[in-house]
């Protein structure tokens, strides 16, 4: 046992007969998905879902957002777990809850949180959550969507004030989504890009990406489509059919923005995934 | 004032740490290789050179007309910092890894591994290093994978010295009008890319 290692025993106690990673084993994900409410984080979470799903991960989807009924993981993943309510503790509770059954059953999970939620924050201050989890054999993955505004950086800030929530794994993902249509994003992104604040976390190892843009990603949400649905030209009744060139929108976002997208990410930081689907250009556009 | 010696003036920068050097340092900075060709082997009259500089309207450190014994003294100093910044120059152009042309590289070259902010001995694979095809044509991600004719971020270069001419601490970076670790310049440099 090294120095590091006792220090650690010392600083954060003995796991006891808890669940505890082995030395060979893959570590699972809980990929925490955050930011200020509007900035597209359930977008971001149901891609992941989607994605990660079709390349054969065993993904709990993890809804906490109860604040939004309308455009909620849920809505996309019928399987999603979900607070009983959306007090404080009922939240902290049902979290801690899956934590504890996903350190235990090693699977990989993906946290959509409402806006500017501060319960993750709540939980690295009192528990150590990062170090803890590490423990346990999971790996945080902070995952800070952000739109162009400054005010977006807010959460981000409050994360990394004093290593808060600063996971090695931190995703600072700029959400094109968000844009005006035809807006360059790299002016678009320049101020919150060049902040102080972006710049300390990719000081700390923090990878930064760019969530690609859909033009008509507010219709598939409106129908609680899946991508490959939409591609198909699925129609919700009572709602307006996608044009063929909307589906042919949904076909380039879904089979070559996207695994682009993911291929920038390292995949540590990303649930396991295999079986015979997981090329990430598998049948795209030619 | 030519490229060379726009680039010679900033190593000599950072050798002399931003001092506040007199305009007849920098001066003799910018015509070292005439004044050490023309000088070669010759005595020179510093009373008379002196008299020159001052004519020219070059200044010692305390903006005052150089003295003979001042222009004998500056100019030593600039033979030493600019031998002293040509050997760097030279030390840093062979450590620079050479542009690999795309004929020339295998067909097995595959992206290195990213080193793991979890440690620095754990490797961490991309997705594309499992053996996943690499996404391709005119609609591929925003981002753009990373190519292997690139060699990634690796091709990226930065300014070690910063807006006012001064060297920034060790493996920090100046990009953007800030002093940065190396990861987040290519981070951010990345992103502009597309």
């Amino acid at each position: 046992m090294d120095d590091l290692t006792r220090l650690d025993e010392r600083q954060l106690g003995d796991p006891g007969n808890g669940p505890r990673a082995s030395d060979d084993e893959r570590m699972s994900t809980t990929a925490f998905i955050c930011g200020r409410g509007r900035v597209g984080k359930t977008v971001v979470a149901n891609t992941y879902v989607q994605f990660c799903r079709q390349r054969g991960a065993r993904l709990e989807a993890w809804n906490s957002d109860r604040q939004n009924e309308t455009h909620t993981l849920s809505v996309f993943h019928a399987d999603a777990s979900r607070p009983a309510t959306d007090g404080a503790s009922e939240k902290g509770y049902w979290f801690e809850a899956n934590l504890d059954r996903q350190a235990r059953e090693r699977f990989d999970a993906v946290l959509d949180m409402a806006g500017g939620d501060p319960m993750v924050r709540h939980l690295a201050r009192d528990v150590r959550l990062v170090e803890t989890m590490k423990r346990r054999g999971l790996r945080a993955v902070a995952w800070h969507v952000l739109g162009p505004e400054p005010a977006d950086l807010d959460y981000l800030k409050l994360s990394m004030e004093g290593e808060l929530f600063a996971p090695p794994a931190t995703l600072v993902a700029v959400n094109t989504g968000v844009l005006v249509s035809g807006r360059s994003a790299e002016l678009a992104f320049a101020e919150v890009c060049s902040n102080r604040v972006v710049v300390d976390a990719l000081d700390r190892g923090a990878r930064l990406v760019r969530f690609p843009s859909l033009e008509c990603m507010s219709a598939i949400i409106d129908q609680g489509l899946t991508f490959a649905e939409a591609m198909r030209g699925v129609t919700k009744p009572g709602c307006q059919p996608m044009t063929f060139l909307d589906q042919t929108r949904v076909e380039i976002f879904w089979k070559d923005h996207i695994p682009a997208f993911f291929a920038e990410i390292p995949s540590e930081w990303l649930p396991a995934m295999s079986g015979h689907n997981v090329g990430i250009h598998e049948g795209g556009l030619q | 004032m030519s490229r060379n010696s726009k680039g010679l003036r900033s190593v000599v920068r950072e050798i002399t740490h931003g001092a506040n050097r007199s305009s007849l340092f920098w001066w003799m900075v910018e015509n070292h290789d005439q004044l050490a060709s023309a000088v070669e082997g010759r005595r020179l009259q510093w009373t008379r050179l002196s008299a020159r500089f001052a004519k020219l309207g070059l200044t010692d450190a305390n903006g005052n007309a150089p003295s003979e014994q001042t222009a004998r003294k500056t100019w030593q100093r600039v033979r030493r910092v600019v031998a002293k910044a040509r050997e760097l120059a030279a030390a840093n152009q062979s450590a620079r890894p050479q542009r690999r042309y795309p004929s020339r590289i295998s067909p097995d070259w595959r992206p290195p591994i990213a080193s793991s902010s979890d440690g620095p001995e754990r490797p961490i694979e991309s997705v594309r290093t499992r053996g996943l095809k690499p996404p391709a044509g005119p609609n591929a991600g925003a981002l753009g994978a990373t190519s292997p004719e690139t060699g990634g971020d690796a091709a990226a270069e930065f300014s070690t010295i910063d807006a006012e001419g001064h060297p920034v601490e060790e493996a920090k970076v100046f990009y953007r009008g800030q002093v940065m670790t190396r990861h987040a310049a290519e981070q951010l440099e990345r992103l502009r890319r597309g």
